[in-house]
């Protein structure tokens, strides 16, 4: 493959664009503004400026890799279909029952569920019944159904979502549903709840469905316009759909089930981090990204990335029970209200930093822009982490005046604290709550974070990076070069990927392994799987296998890869392994459990982005840059004055810290006592001082 | 004063610790109560026996979980257990009133020397007693008929789990596997806390620790104290009723009076009826358990610290011997069907006062228990069931549907309790015209069909409200009744007692019907549209609409409005 390559990530702000030429060692970026209306306007110009401005044409691209946050966006805007859903006679209302754990213990006052997605007068009750162990006991009756289509064509329905209690044990009532719903209602679209998730447990799979439902039609018409627009612009090549397990499909497999690629930007950024890392010879890595709003941190190591089988998306303040809960393979993250954007506020004598975020409009105090209240991007630009110039636009001038005052009002006078005192607390606080963040994606999960390099990307994490890797005792910090588009680097970097899970249920030992290695094979043949290829990739093509596996009657289980594993005592045995890393001690000799199993299928997509990133000379000494700026450090109980540099200028043998490097979306902080240099793919390198005494009090 | 920033390392530090273990607990732990009734909790205490952080989880541990640790020492002196014990207690006295809630102490030491306690509680899925499930309220004496208790009692020592012990436990209980599992649950989660705990010592030194502790006290003690100033001063009182305490039985009064004097309350529940020779009882901690709660969720909303400095200005007297304050040998086996009852009374005696910090009382949870044997496997079964119904109506809005408004629980997913027993679910749904008229109208009633297919099952039934209906505030109606009918669908339907203990055969149907939550405010206040959005989703019938709500009618064509006369 010759050719160049195209990423496109669609974000609620910007599009982000990556062009890349694997042979000739070409990385190229841009970013536009996106147009919500239709996405499809910003990226159709926003490609057509990147490829002239590099002397490109669009029949030189082989082909294009696309993310977009229509889905996830339809949902938030409550913006989708009227939305008919089929469910079993007497479930009603399971997804206005939800579940009735409060996210919230003590507010009962003003607790609300997430409002779901369809009216109560859109579900249609079906005759029909499948038993736990997949046992049809009611067919579907074929007059009832039809009787059904009549009353939701009256009413409308512009999407159907066919969900039946125990259909993940068996299908065929849903989809004979499908099939008589399409033949009386032709036209409007069908999901079934059994194509998207085969877990067992009501709402969560309903929830899934009702989703998919509520955002096919309309994703589907993007899809329409983005494929038309291109090929008129005269391109020939594939598109490829990102999807949140880290791999793409083509664009007629994810029209049938678009909520699979509602984390697709986040997984991309996962997987730059992790090539850059593996550029500079790092394996073992915590992603941690950082932006206006949210952090997002997520453990990887050698091997498959780690995917999960639920998100809650639209959650209110980030709060786990407040959203809608999807079962959808996804790449492991955990995200907190931790941004540049997170205001801060004194509680119970202390400093309280999210997860309320004053947004992009009014923005931080230093914005201008009428924000008062104090952000942690207010506290950087008063310690000197971040400097006005350095940020300077056309459409923002940051106002360090703005900033001080609002510490000041807001955190200082409130807590008996200096300025640089309140600033500095805030900066503290944040980073404490990245701290919590960081070990639950590590400690908890039954993993030393000593042992891990901290990659930071996005806006916000360059300048949080150092602290937070000195708190948790991590050795080295990488920020990658084009953190700002590291999503769109990302894509470039995946492979064609499809996961399907299945419910199982059964106990374990080496009279059942046999049966296990029969629903595997069985699982390989699951269409769904092949949804990702185009062509009969075969030489390209692997499985991957896991096992979610628990001691007998636990509620929650873990995930076993079982790749190289190849007897029922070895899968035990890396099962006990996991479980006591994770928890401490094994319940003594109980039975265990085989819950589900994860087949994915994976086809390489041949030349990767990492291939592209240049070796440049390291060998020279760091330019001077002769720039030079007080900044705060509580190490040294004050301001020091330290040198900034440009990722350009610091190419070269390691300096001492403190030092600033400027790029142009993000600021990153070398402590006293550490070491960095630039290395031969770009990356800022961070060596962190061990020995160096944790924080002195200022 | 230690500085902002190292109390906040400590502080949020141990809140971590605490949620932390809590959600190790739960993902190890083998009892559905722990893995979805959120049944447990976690406290974290200071060398000197003072509860500094309690993860929010249980409210049903608020009050049993600070006076732990003071029970703990009466049978080990402060410095007498040595790192990698700990200790069992599940006395419902000095615990949290049954005998099924389990609490495992451990000391917590660095460098060799001892700094405080980890202390976890759960609800185990049996203790033995009469019944599976330990819960049975029909004659039910005394609690020695509820299961085996442990006053403290060192269950590991110096790492190695006490054999003789664990075998006496084990011996006791109907399902020994899980209640084994769930009390290692607990030491894991135990030993998270230790080590967090350990960690911020060593971090940031122990004399600043110390500093921390009675930082976090003395702050929390200031935050719930201004709260408390904003209620208005005086004497506030109600009085509401349990339906009975099993068939033939009387109904049981609950009573408080209500005292705010400037940044303190008092809560006086010493006129409820005497205690009774049944499992329906509650001991003094549980009733300090839901009022504690209740203080919580009126003081801005819960978010003041939990801890032994924010319960300092909360006081709280009755007469030992009532129901809500039982002594020996009273059983308590079913108490935790009295909970909403504490907070809905409260909630009653304050809404004059604060009526913008008050629900109206909500519906109830059914907990019924089914034991029996598979016929196709022949093992036994225990079906530990969870219905749960709606809050009532708020200052602002209706009340939540399916969601518990005292302890917070999760319940089983039909697909999953399908899997897990032989039964069938035939019916989860509102019920239509259930919910409390009002202004802002209550959660509706839920209803639950189960279909059970096994050899000599037993129904331990465990309701509330089929007498009583949750009412209304500030001019609000009450919610419907609640009902539990044998074989609905049958000409042979029957009515079972919300207490009674049944024999069930093969292939019975159990209809739960739940009570609607009560209203809030008068109906007259409800809009036209609000009432037209319930009729649309069929939650409420055109008929019951124009009978109750006034603009509604009004918002009708007159021929409508004269049918409905």
């Amino acid at each position: 493959m010759t050719e160049w390559r195209l990423a496109i990530d669609v974000g609620g702000t910007f599009t982000d664009f990556a062009l890349v030429h694997p042979i000739r060692k070409k990385i190229e970026v841009g970013k536009v503004l996106t147009t919500p209306d239709d996405p499809s306007t910003a990226i159709l110009s926003g490609a057509r400026d990147l490829l002239d401005r590099h002397g490109v044409e669009l029949d030189e691209v082989g082909s294009i890799v696309h993310a977009t946050t229509i889905a996830p966006n339809t949902i938030i805007q409550a913006a989708g279909a009227k939305v008919g859903l089929v469910v079993t006679h007497g479930f009603r209302d399971v997804m206005f029952m939800g579940r009735p754990t409060r996210y919230n213990t003590y507010s009962i006052l003003e607790l609300e569920r997430h409002k779901p997605l369809l009216e109560r007068k859109h579900v249609y009750e079906a005759t029909e019944r499948t038993a736990a162990d997949g046992i049809i006991l009611t067919t579907p009756d074929q007059e009832e159904l039809k009787d059904l289509c009549l009353r939701m064509a009256k009413d409308g329905i512009e999407s159907v979502a066919v969900a039946f209690i125990n259909s993940y044990a068996n299908p065929s009532n849903e989809l004979q549903t499908a099939e008589s719903i399409q033949q009386y209602l032709p036209g409007v679209p069908v999901t079934t709840s059994a194509s998207l998730t085969r877990m067992a447990a009501e709402y969560e799979r309903f929830s899934t469905c009702v989703a998919n439902a509520y955002v096919k039609p309309k994703f589907q018409a993007y899809i329409d316009r983005l494929t038309s627009g291109l090929k008129n612009l005269g391109f020939t090549g594939d598109i490829h759909m990102m999807q949140s397990n880290g791999g793409f499909t083509p664009p007629e497999a994810l029209v049938q089930k678009p909520l699979v690629a509602v984390e697709a930007g986040p997984a991309g950024g996962i997987i730059a981090a992790r090539a850059f890392a593996q550029a500079s010879n790092e394996n073992h890595i915590i992603a941690f990204d950082m932006g206006g709003t949210t952090a997002k941190v997520c453990l990887v190591e050698p091997g498959p990335l780690p995917v999960g089988t639920s998100i809650e998306i639209d959650r209110e303040q980030l709060r786990d029970g407040t959203g809608i809960p999807l079962r959808v393979p996804s790449v492991d993250v955990i995200e907190i209200g931790a941004g540049g954007g997170s205001i801060a506020q004194p509680r119970l004598g202390m400093v309280q930093v999210g997860p309320k975020s004053a947004g992009a409009d009014p923005g931080p105090a230093c914005y201008a822009r009428g924000g008062t209240q104090a952000t942690v991007t207010d506290a950087n630009i008063t310690l000197g982490y971040l400097a006005a110039e350095d940020f300077a636009s056309d459409e923002l001038a940051l106002s360090v005046g703005a900033a001080r005052a609002a510490i000041s009002d807001e955190i200082g006078s409130e807590l008996g604290l200096t300025t640089d005192a309140a600033a500095w607390a805030i900066h503290d606080a944040v980073t404490l709550n990245m701290e919590h963040a960081l070990r639950a994606a590590s400690v908890d999960r039954g993993k030393d974070p000593r042992g891990f390099a901290l990659v930071a990307t996005g806006g916000a994490a360059p300048t949080h990076a150092s602290r937070l890797a000195r708190r948790l005792g991590m050795a080295k910090v990488i920020i990658p070069p084009y953190a700002g588009v590291a999503s769109s680097l990302g894509f470039l970097e995946a492979d064609f990927r499809q996961d399907v899970t299945v419910h199982i249920n059964e106990s374990f030992d080496e009279n059942t392994w046999q049966s296990l290695e029969n629903r595997i094979e069985e699982t390989k043949k699951d269409p769904t799987l092949r949804e990702a290829e185009t062509t009969s990739e075969e030489s390209r093509s692997y499985y991957e296998t896991f096992a979610r596996m628990s001691c007998k009657g636990q509620g929650s289980d873990l995930e076993i890869s079982l790749m190289g594993l190849s007897s029922a005592a070895e899968v035990l045995h890396q099962f006990k392994h996991q479980y006591e890393d994770l928890y401490g001690s094994m319940p003594p000799a109980g039975p265990v459990t085989v819950t589900s199993i994860r087949v994915a299928r994976v086809t390489e997509s041949g030349s990767k982005v990492s291939e592209a990133a240049t070796h440049a000379d390291t060998t020279a000494n760091p330019t001077d840059s002769g720039k030079t700026r007080e900044v705060y450090f509580p190490e040294v109980r004050g301001r020091v004055r330290c040198a900034v540099y440009t990722r350009e200028q610091l190419r070269g043998a390691p300096i001492p810290g403190p030092v600033v490097i400027v790029d142009s979306e993000c600021s990153t902080l070398v402590l006293p006592g550490d070491k960095v240099h630039v290395d031969a793919f770009g990356s800022v390198i961070i060596d962190v001082n061990q020995k160096q005494p944790e924080d002195e009090v200022v | 004063m230690a500085d902002t920033m190292t109390r906040a390392v400590v502080w949020r530090g141990l809140i971590a610790a605490a949620n932390d273990a809590g959600r190790v607990l739960k993902r190890t732990a083998f009892s559905g109560a722990i893995q979805e009734g959120q049944d447990f909790s976690i406290g974290v205490f200071d060398e000197q026996g003072r509860m500094i952080v309690q993860g929010d989880f249980s409210p049903g541990h608020l009050g049993a979980m600070p006076s732990v640790i003071k029970h703990v020492e009466d049978y080990f002196p402060r410095g007498s257990l040595s790192a990698g014990d700990a200790v069992l207690l599940n006395d419902l006295f000095m615990g949290s009133g049954h005998l099924l809630d389990f609490f495992l102490a451990t000391p917590v030491f660095v460098e060799k020397e001892f700094m405080g306690y980890a202390v976890s509680c759960a609800h185990m899925a049996d203790v033995g007693g009469a019944s599976p499930g330990s819960q049975q309220v029909e004659g039910i004496f005394d609690f020695y008929q509820e299961g085996i208790r442990f006053l403290p009692t060192l269950m590991w020592h110096e790492g190695e789990a006490v054999g003789d012990v664990h075998r006496i436990l084990a011996a006791n209980v109907r399902v020994p596997d899980t209640v084994l599992g769930d009390i290692q649950a607990m030491r894991n989660a135990n030993l998270v806390v230790e080590k967090r705990f350990s960690e911020l010592v060593m971090n940031q030194g122990k004399a600043a620790f110390r500093q921390v502790c009675d930082e976090v006290l003395s702050i929390s003690e200031a935050a719930m104290r201004a709260e408390i100033s904003k209620w208005p001063n005086g004497v506030y009182s109600a009085t509401d009723y349990y339906d009975d305490f099993g068939p033939g039985t009387d109904s049981l009064k609950i009573s408080v009076q209500v005292t705010v004097n400037d940044d303190s309350v008092d809560f006086d529940f010493s006129n409820s009826s005497p205690q009774t020779r049944s499992g329906i009882n509650a001991v003094r901690n549980y009733l300090d358990s839901y009022t504690l709660f209740s203080v919580k969720s009126m003081a801005d909303d819960g978010q003041v610290p939990q801890n032994a400095g924010s319960m300092a200005p909360i006081n709280i007297t009755c007469t030992p011997g009532t129901v809500v304050s039982a002594i020996p040998p009273a059983g308590g086996g079913a108490r935790a069907i009295m909970q909403q009852r504490i907070v809905d009374v409260i909630f009653q005696a304050m809404a004059e006062a604060i009526p913008d910090r008050v629900l109206a009382p909500s519906s109830h949870w059914a907990n019924p228990i089914i034991g029996g044997y598979d016929p196709e496997t022949g093992k036994q079964f225990v079906n530990y069931e969870i219905v749960v119904g709606g809050f009532g109506g708020r200052p602002d809005r209706d009340g939540v549907e399916a969601m518990s408004a005292s302890f917070n629980i999760d319940t089983v997913p039909v697909e999953i309790a399908e899997a897990a027993a032989p039964l069938r679910v035939l019916r989860h749904s509102f019920i239509q015209d259930s919910a409390g008229v009002g202004q802002f109208r209550g959660g509706f009633g839920v209803r639950k069909d189960i279909q059970f297919f096994g050899k000599d099952m037993t129904l331990t039934n465990l309701g509330e409200r089929h007498v009583f209906q949750p009412p209304g505030i500030l001019g609000g109606e009450p919610g419907i009744s609640a009902s539990t009918v044998l074989n609905p669908d049958k000409e042979t339907a029957k009515e079972l007692h919300s207490k009674g203990t049944y024999f069930l055969d093969y292939a019975d149907v159990v209809s739960f019907r739940l009570s609607g939550g009560g209203g809030y405010g008068s109906a007259s206040e409800r809009s036209a549209k609000a009432v037209a959005a319930d009729v649309e989703a069929g939650l409420v019938t055109e008929s019951a609409a124009l009978a109750n709500y006034p603009a509604y009618r009004e918002s009708q064509p007159l021929k409508t409005r004269k049918e409905a006369k």
